[in-house]
This record gives structure tokens, C-alpha cells and sequence, in this order.
């Protein structure tokens, strides 16, 4: 019974390469996930590479999600009174703090340097009928060197699951 | 199964459902050639369904320099899965494999600049995961484009439950 529920479930993963943007600017970035007939969907983990066009593992970088469906802000700094600083710094976040090289491909997608392996942190959230399939991810870029622009990778994972599920029942 | 750690799972019963379920994995790999790509599919046949719930694996990061094959740790291959059995896609768009697969990078012996001084890998073996019921007689499709100038070699390893027997029927 198990294995015929399981069998109408399946993973996915959308991935999300946004492009050098305006240096010194915060950058406001769509994730849309695909709606499906029938399914919802459950995502399971998110996972952030920003990569500075100078490559400086020190460049100050900030990252902040919105989910859009419910108007809220998914990450905060804690000490506002600190700074005006948009969200967490992006190395907190940040899978391949080190890339320092990149190829551009013949489609123009660029390739990174991958010295470190990327692990993807928890954050479930799940998106039924009645939701918006979008996360808003800011980029703050505005203290970084003149000049210096940011690039972002985005890759979510999560599982397409029949509308209206117990995922405690039975699923995986 | 029991679930009261204080009296413990009864072994007898760990032994019989072992007859049905037992935990297994499943390893691919594929060479690329330069700026092509290649399907592949990972093909179930055996005692019944497999229940993938992780997978982990390994790529290489050549490119040209000149006439030389140097190992410049650029991660130029991408990944889309398909499932067939469903006729289902697993991915919106060619996933890079530094992004999905550990211990990801290693160094490889096909650099032609000697000694190779290619930086070395910080690898970490942590199986992600990659949840997808694959029924017996199905299979998962893997295409990976190569980007580099360089035929590169990928390898992954499905790691999950086999079954006896088929959610099929």
C-alpha cells in the first residue's frame, strides 16, 4: 500500500542561474515553481551560490527570501539596530564561497569553479492549491568594490505530491 | 515494528521483513564527449521496485589549454533527469553537478601538464537527497552536456530500498 502511494510522488529540482546585475544595488530575483494538475508541491531544501564577479570571499554580500504567497520575509538579521543590512550574509548561505574561476559555455551559462561540495539546507515549505509558487530572493549588493557585480545560483529541491496527501502517511 | 525503544525491535521480525525489503543502491557512470551530451539510463531489474532515497556522486573538471588537458576545477557538466516509468521531468532546466552531487570533484588522471598541480578537491561524502519510486522493469534517464573542450567522466550512485516484488501490478 505503501509502494502505490509512493509511486504517484516524485522529485524534482529547479534550478536558476541569474546573471550579473547592476554593482552596488539590491536585486530582487523570481523563483517560480511549475503548478502541477493534481499535485502540490513540497519543497525540501534550498540552496544559494552568490558568486561575485571578483571573486573575493570577503565581498559583502547579502541574501534575503520572500515567500510571496504569504508576504513574509524567510530570513532576518537579528541585530537591525547594528546595520541597515538586507537579510544573512551570503557566506552563511553560500555553498562555493570560493569559486574563483568560471567558463562561459556555448548557451552562455556560466560555469564555477567547484572546489567545495554544495549542501543544501533544510527549509520546508509547502505549496498547495490555494498558493502563489513564487520565492522572492534579494540580493544585496551594495557594499561590495566599485564595480564588482553578483551573479546567483538557485537550485530547490522538493517532491510533486497528489493534492490533499498526508505526506506522513505512507509517502517517503 | 515495534516502536518501543525500550523493549527493542524483535529481530525475528527485523529477519522477515528483510526478506521483502533490504536496503541497496545503484551506480552509474558515463564518459562525454566534448560539447555533446549523452543519455543514459539507469535501467531496474531485478526483484522488484527501487525506492531511491539519496544519491551521491563524483565528476570531473577538465578543460583545454592549449594543446594541454588541464584539471582547472570548473564544474562544466549538467544534469537533467527523467523518469521513464512515469513519463515524468525531474528538472526544469540541466542542474550543474556541483550543485547535487557529493562527494562532487575529484581529481583526474587524463591532465597532461606534468606534475599535475590542479588544486585538490574538498570533498565531503554526504548523500542528498533524491527521493523517486522507480518501479521494476522502469527507468531513470540522465542526460549530461558536457560544456568543456575536454571529454569528461561523471559517476553516480543511487542510493535507497529494494523490494521484492512490484507496486506495479
Amino acid at each position: 500500500m505503501i509502494l502505490n502511494r509512493t509511486k504517484k510522488v516524485f522529485p524534482y529540482w529547479h534550478f536558476h542561474q541569474f546573471k550579473e546585475d547592476a554593482p552596488r544595488s539590491i536585486a530582487k530575483k523570481h523563483i517560480s515553481f511549475e503548478r502541477r494538475d493534481g499535485f502540490w508541491f513540497l519543497l525540501k531544501k534550498l540552496h544559494v551560490r552568490v558568486l561575485p564577479s571578483d571573486y573575493d570571499v570577503v565581498t559583502p554580500v547579502y541574501i534575503q527570501f520572500e515567500d510571496v504567497s504569504e508576504s513574509r520575509v524567510l530570513d532576518d538579521t537579528g541585530n537591525k539596530n547594528e546595520n541597515e543590512k538586507l537579510g544573512t550574509p551570503a557566506f552563511l548561505m553560500n555553498q562555493n564561497p570560493m569559486a574563483q574561476k568560471s567558463h562561459v559555455a556555448d548557451d552562455g551559462f556560466i560555469n564555477y569553479e567547484s572546489n567545495f561540495a554544495g549542501i543544501p539546507a533544510k527549509r520546508t515549505r509547502l505549496f498547495s492549491d490555494s498558493a502563489i509558487y513564487n520565492l522572492n530572493l534579494l540580493i544585496d549588493n551594495r557594499e561590495s568594490a566599485e564595480g564588482t557585480v553578483v551573479s546567483a545560483e538557485v537550485l530547490a529541491y522538493g517532491l510533486y505530491i497528489p493534492n490533499g496527501s498526508d505526506y506522513q502517511q505512507g509517502m517517503l | 515494528m515495534n516502536e518501543n525503544i525500550t523493549e527493542g525491535i524483535p529481530l525475528t521480525r527485523v529477519a522477515a521483513v528483510q526478506k521483502k525489503q533490504w536496503k541497496s543502491y545503484e551506480t552509474i557512470r558515463a564518459t562525454v564527449l566534448p560539447k555533446q551530451e549523452k543519455t543514459i539510463k539507469l535501467l531496474i531489474d531485478g526483484a522488484g521496485d527501487f525506492l531511491c532515497e539519496q544519491i551521491t556522486g563524483s565528476f570531473e573538471t577538465l578543460a583545454l589549454s592549449g594543446a594541454e588537458t588541464v584539471d582547472n576545477g570548473v564544474c562544466s557538466m549538467r544534469v537533467r533527469f527523467e523518469d521513464v516509468g512515469g513519463n515524468r521531468k525531474l528538472t526544469n532546466d540541466f542542474v550543474p553537478l556541483n550543485h547535487i552531487l557529493t562527494p562532487g570533484r575529484r581529481k583526474s588522471n587524463k591532465v597532461t601538464v606534468k606534475p599535475d598541480t590542479s588544486p585538490y578537491p574538498n570533498a565531503i561524502f554526504l548523500p542528498l537527497d533524491f527521493e523517486l519510486l522507480i518501479l521494476n522493469k522502469s527507468s531513470l534517464s540522465i542526460t549530461v552536456k558536457n560544456d568543456s573542450d575536454v571529454a569528461q567522466d561523471w559517476e553516480m550512485t543511487f542510493w535507497g530500498t529494494q523490494f521484492k516484488g512490484s507496486a506495479k501490478s
